[in-house]
């Protein structure tokens, strides 16, 4: 009998190991918010937000997050975990992943194989590609952005909280932070100026000191974006479907391209390579090679020259017509049993306190108006020493959007009219 | 009956996994290349791919640039190792030292090899800022472009630097073998110093250094970290190339990347065949 229990349970772990269970530490769901009668699986949207409280008090959420940076892991690990638990008995369980891919396919995997209301995912921490995957095969819940208490501090006519990567957002996923291109620049030797007719001009006057990464890489696809909207002159028309706007594309994208043949002399190398991504460019930046780089980290310029990386004189800038951004947000799987709760700790962190948290502790930029803030969260962010080389959040440029399917277009010609001319 | 399926059983293991892996892999490499996928509609397979990259300038320049790139360096690499073999069998004071110098970097990777390239020999790296601090150029920037460069001399260097000790360690070792009785005797016949290497050692070290030299041919044709780290952005050494249309996202690119992988393999392939040819006929003439 021993024996025969022995098969037996390997053949179970075997099982179990191939149908890729549940992880052990996510823990059994709880229904303290059973007994008050209304539930967000059975009523929704017919709830008010204290009933979703209700509902929320005592449920514990699996929160899918990349957990490749120490200060965003103890952020929600420790510091929102704490005030989940202090003001709403929420116990938020942190599963981190090295890409947040992974969470889109571990929900697409359950909802093939039928898991369509107890899934292991109660809050993914996403944007683009990943959100759009999700929307696309119906796998999110919502609309539920405009419910949160909370969402009176954002600019709902924003394109941050419309649109992401040029889809529409229908409520499915709630604005968490934005994060807007700057470029660095070592102020000792260089004074750019920001329209990007005189900038270009004044990188052929300091010839080799500037280059950006190649495209498909994330910052460089980021900054000929910036480029085609004021060479083209066009910014919403390129977020539709290529099928729709090829045609204009073809027509307006040479002034695009002729410029960055235009300016191709004078960059480093004299254009004929490009750094591979944010990292070569600040290695060469490091080097002395250049005297530019760009990024879409806004604490990162602050950071660098407290580690020694960069000299004591760099600093930011954006061009005045604009530049790219884009945003994270949070969103709830179709199948989380969770879903109060999860629409809780989604307005936690927009909330003017955590927002302020955002920016001190991670070195991210808020999602909210901060005009709209109670005075003292205002004075706070005022107060705030972020440093010289962050750029001052009261001279922000315009916000534009990053492309959704026309991308690999732009990119793909940006190789063959620019890289490869 | 046993006794005869004994070795297959016990080379089960091994022969499941490249049977599996290898093999399953490379089926269904072809399979895609072919554009024949049934799981998304594709079930009439064609050559489009294959046509589609063969006449793609992209993809020719840098099925140039590779072939240059893995034929230079080899070629380097054994030329240097054979001459540093043949010093190193001498005897002289230090002799121990000096084989162990040589011999140091066959376990550094070569990632870290790559890093040491870019520290020393790009614009702003050591040698830059040590010629410039000597005065020989007048700013760093000046230093001659030696990574990221036309003639990929960053990446060349890198793998002769890499494979010389390796190929180094055969020379050695059959050098070691052979004795210098051979030598000796040529000497006693009047052969000078010349005329005993070409005709005596050269034949016996040939097919080692020859079978050696086809692994690192094979190696720098497929291998991906080195011209990425060290390569320019176009034209990009051929499994760069391949990876880049296999993450892009647009899913027509798939059957291109996969055909890119095959023709490597195919063109690794007939290269060994062609070397293993070219030395058998060189050892059967000797």
């Amino acid at each position: 009998m021993p024996r025969r229990f022995h098969c037996f349970s390997i053949l179970v772990v075997l099982l179990l190991l191939l149908a890729g269970c549940q992880p052990v530490s996510a823990p059994a769901p709880t229904n303290a918010g059973q007994a008050l009668g209304k539930h967000v699986d059975a009523d929704w949207p017919d709830m008010s937000w204290d009933e979703v409280l209700a509902e929320a008090s005592g449920q514990t959420i699996n929160w899918y997050h990349w957990g490749g940076s120490d200060q965003w892991n103890e952020f929600i690990g420790v510091t929102l975990n704490h005030q989940a638990q202090e003001l709403y008995n929420i116990t938020i369980n942190p599963v981190h992943v090295n890409d947040t891919a992974e969470v889109v396919n571990k929900v697409l995997g359950e909802a093939e194989a039928g898991r369509n209301a107890d899934g292991s995912v109660d809050l993914i921490w996403i944007n683009a590609e990943n959100f759009i995957t999700l929307q696309q095969a119906d796998l999110l819940f919502g609309p539920y952005t405009d419910v949160l208490p909370n969402v009176e501090y954002i600019d709902t006519s924003s394109g941050y909280y419309n649109y992401d990567a040029g889809r529409a957002i229908s409520g499915q996923e709630s604005l968490w932070g934005t994060s807007q291109m700057v470029i660095e620049y070592d102020s000792a030797v260089l004074n750019p100026p920001t329209n990007i007719y005189d900038f270009f001009r004044y990188v052929c006057d300091n010839p080799g000191k500037f280059t950006y990464p190649a495209p498909p890489d994330f910052t460089g696809t980021g900054f000929i974006t910036t480029l085609l909207y004021y060479y083209t002159g066009q910014t919403d028309l390129w977020l539709g479907s290529p099928a729709d706007v090829q045609a204009q594309f073809d027509e307006l994208a040479p002034a695009l391209w002729e410029a960055l043949n235009d300016i191709k002399p004078c960059l480093w190398r004299g254009g004929e390579t490009y750094p591979n991504d944010v990292t070569e460019l600040r290695e060469l930046v490091k080097n002395g090679e250049v005297a530019f780089a760009m990024t879409f980290g806004y604490g990162d310029t602050t950071n660098l020259i407290a580690d020694g990386v960069y000299p004591e004189t760099m600093r930011t800038m954006m061009f005045d017509t604009g530049m790219v951004a884009n945003a994270h947000y949070v969103a709830i799987p179709f199948n989380s049993p969770h879903k109060a709760a999860a629409m809780v700790i989604a307005n936690l962190i927009q909330s003017p306190e955590n927002q302020l948290a955002l920016m001190r502790d991670v070195g991210g930029t808020p999602a909210v108006v901060i005009s709209r803030l109670p005075q003292e969260i205002q004075d706070a962010f005022a107060a705030l020493d972020l440093g010289p080389a962050a750029y001052p959040l009261d001279q922000f440029t315009p916000a534009l959007p990053q492309l959704g399917d026309m991308q690999p277009v732009l990119e793909q010609g940006w190789r063959a009219n620019v890289l490869e001319k | 009956m046993m006794e005869r399926l004994r070795p297959y059983l016990m080379l089960s293991p091994a022969l499941l996994i490249i049977i599996l892996f290898f093999l399953g892999g490379l089926g269904v490499g072809l399979m895609r290349s072919l554009n024949y996928m049934p799981i998304i509609g594709l079930t009439e397979p064609n050559l489009d791919a294959y046509v589609g990259i063969l006449t793609d300038r992209t993809f020719l320049r840098s099925l140039g640039l590779t072939l240059y790139i893995a034929i230079a360096s080899t070629a380097i690499s054994m030329t240097l190792a054979v001459a540093s073999g043949l010093l190193l069998r001498r005897s002289f004071r230090g002799k121990q030292v000096m084989t162990f110098l040589f011999q140091l970097n066959l376990p550094i990777p070569h990632i870290v090899g790559a890093i040491g390239i870019l520290f020393l020999f790009t614009q702003g790296g050591f040698l830059a800022r040590a010629a410039h601090a000597i005065h020989l150029i007048e700013q760093p920037a000046d230093f001659p472009e030696l990574v990221f460069d036309r003639y990929a001399i960053g990446i060349i260097a890198e793998y002769v630097w890499k494979e010389i000790p390796f190929i180094g360690v055969v020379v050695l070792a059959i050098l070691q073998a052979v004795g210098d009785e051979y030598e000796a005797l040529a000497q006693t016949l009047g052969a000078n110093r010349w005329q005993r290497f070409r005709h005596v050692l050269l034949p016996l070290i040939l097919p080692g250094v020859l079978s050696v030299s086809v692994i690192v041919l094979a190696f720098t044709l497929g291998a991906y970290e080195i011209p990425f780290m060290l390569g320019r952005s176009f034209p990009q050494a051929l499994p760069v190339l391949a990876v880049r249309s296999y993450t892009d996202p647009d899913l027509n690119q798939r059957p291109q990347a996969m055909a890119m992988a095959i023709v490597i393999t195919v063109l690794s392939t007939l290269l060994i065949l062609a070397y293993m040819e070219l030395s058998r006929r060189i050892v059967r003439k000797e």
